[in-house]
Formats: C-alpha cells, structure tokens, sequence
C-alpha cells in the first residue's frame, strides 16, 4: 500500500477495522513523519505531518 | 430497529495500550489520566450535548480550544475586521455577526455524527447522574418541555421523533476547525455548526476578535438550546448566528419569538463563565458569587421593561390573534375612518413603517382606502385609546397598582383579550429558570483562568499550560482540542475507537481491501493545525486526513 495518509487516517481505519474485526490485535505505532497500521492484512505505512510519537495498540 | 441502524451505532468499549506519547516539538509525556476521569476526558473529544450536561466543564473548554484555535487568531487579519478597535463594543459585535451570518450555517441535520442509545449513554453517564434525573432534563432522554414545546411538537421539530424508541443521536458539538470543515461535505458551501458550536464560538470570538473581556461573557445551556449573554450595554444575546438586543427582544418579532424560546419555555441546566459554572443539578457551583449575582441582576434587566405604547404595539404584533380585538382610527380626507388592526400589521411586512413607533402615521398613509371602514366596528378596541393612556406614563410590571390600571383600559367584549393583561405583563417581564437554587447551590472557590484580551495565542496558551492542574478547563481545553502533543493520548483515542460510529456505517458496503484503498485515497489533508488530530468521523464526514 504506497498511498499517503497519516494519523488520522491510521486511527480512523483502525477505527472501522475493531468495529468489522473486534478480536483483531491492532497496533498504530506513530512516528514523526510516519504512521505504521499492523493488523489490517498488510502493514501500512503511511506519512505524517503532524510530528508526533507513539504507540496505540487496541 | 433496523438492521441499518445498529451498525450505525456506536461500538462496544474495549481495551486500548497507548505508550510513548510525545511530539517532536515537545519532549513531554503527559501523566495518564486516571481511570475515575477517563470518561469526562474522552468526552472532550466527542462534545456531545448530552456530554456537556453531564461534565459542564466542557462547556467553557471548547470556548477555551477556539481561543487557542489558530484559525480563528487568523481572523483578525481579515480585511472585514481591519479599524474594528475604532467601533464601539457593539458595532464590534456587529461585524462579527455579519462575518458568521456569512461564513457559518445553522446546521440541525442530527445524522451529522451518527447515533448511539438511550442505554449506552444512561450506562455511560451512572456514576455522575441518575437516570431520572437525566431523563427529565435531557431532550435526548425524554425531555419534552412545557406546555408549549407539546404544542408545537418540539421532537418533530428537532427531528427526533424519527429515532424511534432507545435510539438517540450523538448531536455532537463542532470545535471551530470542524465548524469550518463543513464547506468539504457535499452540499455545504459554508462552514457550519450546531447551536452548542455557534455559541462557543461566539464566545471565543467576541473576545479574541472584539476584545470583549470574558468576565462580561455568559454561556447559557438549556436542554434543547445553547445562548450566550453578553453584558454589554443593555444586554445582548447570541441566538445560533444572530444578536438579539433588548430592544429586539420586545419587538414581537416572528425571529424574536424564535430567540426567546429557550429561556422562555426551558430550564436553564448551565451557566458558563470565565470564572466557573453553575449546573442545575449539581450542588457545587464553580462560578464568581459576586460574578454570578451581577449576571443575575444583568439578565432579569434585559429581560423586562415597562409597557408604553410601543411594548403594546409589539405584544399585539406576537399576539396576532389579539389584533382582531382592536382597530385603528385614522383621518382621511377630514374623515374619521376605521381600520382593523390586522390590516395594519399586514402592511407592516412590506414597508419599512411600523404601528409600533412614530411611523405610524406613514404607515396608514400607506395603506389603500378601501381597507377602512367609515364607521367604528363593534366590539373591538380602539388603539388610538392606548396612545392617550400611555402619554407621559408608563406601566411597571413590578407595581399592581400600575397593573390595575392597564387592566381597566384593556376592558373589552372581545373574547380574545381574556387574560391579555397577564400575557402582555408576561410578554414584558420574563422570569428565567435559572440554575441556581436557594438551599442548594454552593458557590466553592475555583482557580482563575486570567486571561485579557490584550494578551496574545502564546500567552494564553502559556497561561492555560500553567493552570492545568488546578482548572479542569482549562486541562480539557487541550483534549477538546485533540492536541496530541499536549495530552494524555489515551481519553481521545478511547473517544475515537467507542463514539465514531459514521465510518464504519458508511463503509460497511466496502471490502476490507476497498476499505484501506478509500482510506488511503483521502486527500492528504487535515482539518486541524499543527499536532492537532482530527476523529475518526471528521476524517470520514469531511473527507480528508493528515499527510503530507
């Protein structure tokens, strides 16, 4: 998957992933310039401009 | 319930991991939110109504987000606003009211951000209030109003009447950015928002754009509206885009009518203010004593005067039934002719002349002689009575002897005047049910927020930072705001994953692959500045999310 998105769009896939999969293990790891989705089938790895850093995991 | 619905609600809460939450530009890790106030916390970043009523510490943190809102500091350099320092506080006012007249819709579609139920949200909100208790001043939980919102079918009218049994919307309350990110949804061409969102950002403009300080502001929640009171001048109340002065507010307007339902017809459940809240349930009050008793005093001013000729002829203007009681006589050719009263109101609609004031006259000039008549019709009153009683004097609402008075000219055999002298006494005089209550409201002293208009966006933002641990505001101002580098991630991601139903209903029809591929061809774009995260439903409903 090589198309740009970022937290938002990560948190928002997530989002609508744990309502389509609820026993999916899914995990956001959010780097400055990147946000990584884990869990969704394929790794995503999609750029971010808002700088942050972290690790969601639901 | 309809298969449909259901997934259109929101989902089952469930456990979220969050480590390492820091930004870039500020090394900081913010201390977890404890699980006791998870709720309130997470709630900043959904801002439903009902959400409001039951932590009313939200209320001012939304004022407090938009005032730290980039977008609304950028305002200022609007040509529309250039020289505003050389108007009056009003004529302030004034401007900015046109400016949101023309950038922001009244938006009541309540599908906005999708739907949720009666039990999950009574669930939700136990620990803080009852289930009656809620039930009885919510709208979303059976509130129906008084008599008059039964009249007039006040569920129809919000369109409530079509969630059907447990199931309730989220009415969400928009922060300035979301506000603004409307124009991105088909068929907005403005920014838009619900009343809740309008008053707040009132709020936050009148005092970044018009210098009007805080302490003058005043937020008024009812179960079904949101206002603010400004104390200027005689008063002023905000009504979703729109000013009602005092002046107005007497006028017996179909558009004054329309502002005065609220504190007409409901309770008042919260007052918001710089300096705290009063909620009409729970005991403690955060609000200024002294703060909240000029407020009183403002409020009950602005929303009574004496009856002269004018207030009469406006409360026939509201009373249009009433008019039929009266009628108007009026030279013609050296005749004494006579006109029904209605005749005379109907021709106000399309002249710049009113009954009410000194362009009577002009007005009946106006009107076509066919529509008088040459002899005085039988059993209605004549208003040209009122013109000589009301010379030199007025009638104080306050006073029975002055009540008797107008009671004794309003004498007729008209049926339709039966109670007119307590209907106009009440047209003139409103009694609001405010939230403060002798014997339970305790006032409790709360940290103060101190900011002036002559500060700038650092400060501010400076002086909000310096005070979160001691003003829940203000610390929830940077939750509603969504501001990832200045909080604890987890309340706004358990806001995201539990209340963001609109995405995942829209998408149902989507495989998973489709799913991430419609994702992932979202403009590279987000609604909010800098390290400020949009929900999951703001990146679906204005489609666009943060990238590059």
């Amino acid at each position: 998957m090589d198309a740009a998105t970022g937290s938002e769009r990560a948190l928002c896939i997530a989002n609508i992933w744990k309502a389509r999969h609820p026993d999916a293990h899914l995990t956001v790891e959010v780097e400055p310039t990147l946000a990584n989705v884990h869990g969704v089938g394929v790794d995503i790895a999609w750029p971010s401009s808002k700088g942050l850093v972290g690790r969601i995991e639901v | 319930m309809t298969e449909t619905s259901e997934r259109f609600m929101a989902t089952t809460p469930t456990e979220y991991r969050i480590t390492t939450m820091t930004s870039t530009t500020a090394d900081i890790v913010h201390p977890p939110i404890a699980s006791a106030a998870l709720e309130k916390y997470s709630s900043a970043a959904t801002l439903s109504d009902m959400e409001i009523f039951i932590f009313p510490e939200l209320l001012y943190a939304l004022v407090l987000a938009n005032i730290t809102s980039p977008r609304l500091w950028r305002w200022r350099e609007d040509p529309w606003f250039a020289n505003l320092h050389k108007l009056s506080p009003y004529r302030r006012m004034l401007r900015l009211k046109q400016y949101i007249i023309d950038n922001y819709e009244f938006n009541l579609d309540l599908d906005t951000w999708g739907l949720t139920t009666q039990e999950t949200e009574l669930t939700r909100f136990e620990p803080w209030m009852s289930r009656d208790i809620i039930g009885q001043s919510n709208a979303l939980f059976g509130y129906e109003g008084d008599k008059y919102y039964f009249d007039i079918d006040i569920r129809r009218h919000f369109g409530l009447d079509k969630y059907q049994g447990n199931i309730i919307p989220y009415w969400k309350t928009e922060t300035l950015e979301a506000m603004d990110a409307f124009r991105h949804k088909p068929q907005y061409a403005r920014g838009a928002g619900e009343c809740v969102s309008l008053s707040t950002l009132y709020a936050a403009a009148l005092f970044v754009i018009c210098g009007v300080p805080l302490d003058d502001i005043f937020l008024l929640a009812t179960p079904l509206h949101s206002q603010n009171f400004i104390d200027i001048g005689d008063g002023v109340l905000t009504n979703n885009r729109r000013l009602v002065t005092k002046n107005m507010w007497f006028n017996g307007t179909e558009q004054s009518a329309k502002a005065q339902r609220a504190l007409r017809h409901e309770q008042v459940t919260i007052v918001g203010h710089h300096s705290g809240f009063v909620h009409c349930v729970y005991p403690e009050a955060t609000i200024n004593p002294a703060a909240y008793e000029h407020f009183s005093r403002a409020i009950h001013s602005y929303l009574s005067t004496n009856i002269n000729m004018e207030i009469m002829a406006n409360f026939l203007r509201d009373e249009s039934v009433m008019q039929k009681c009266f009628q108007i006589q009026h030279e013609r050719h050296g005749k004494q002719r006579y006109l029904p009263v209605e005749r005379l109101y109907a021709y106000e609609h399309n002249s710049p002349y009113k009954v009410s004031d000194s362009t009577r006259e002009k007005l009946l000039n106006e009107i076509d002689e066919d529509e008088f008549f040459s002899e005085p019709m039988e059993g209605r009153l004549l208003l040209n009575r009122f013109d000589e009683f009301f010379k030199n004097r007025q009638i104080d609402v306050s006073s029975p002897a002055d009540i008797e008075k107008l009671a004794n000219e309003l004498k007729s055999d008209c049926s339709l005047t039966k109670n007119a002298v307590s209907r106009l006494v009440a047209f003139a005089k409103l009694e609001p049910r405010m939230p403060y209550r002798e014997g339970h409201t305790k006032f409790v002293p709360a940290q103060a927020l101190d900011l002036t208009p002559e500060m700038n966006r650092e400060e501010i933002i400076a002086r909000l930072e310096s005070i979160r641990g001691s003003h829940v505001s203000a610390d929830l101002s940077f939750y509603a705001a969504r501001d990832f580098a200045r909080i604890d991630w987890n309340p706004v991601v358990k806001a995201a994953m539990e209340r963001n139903p609109v995405c995942i209903h829209d998408t149902e029809t989507l495989s998973d692959h489709e799913l991430i591929e419609r994702i992932a061809a979202l403009p590279n774009e987000s609604i909010y500045d800098g390290t400020r995260v949009a929900q999951p439903d703001e990146v679906w409903n204005y489609g666009r999310g943060d990238g590059f």
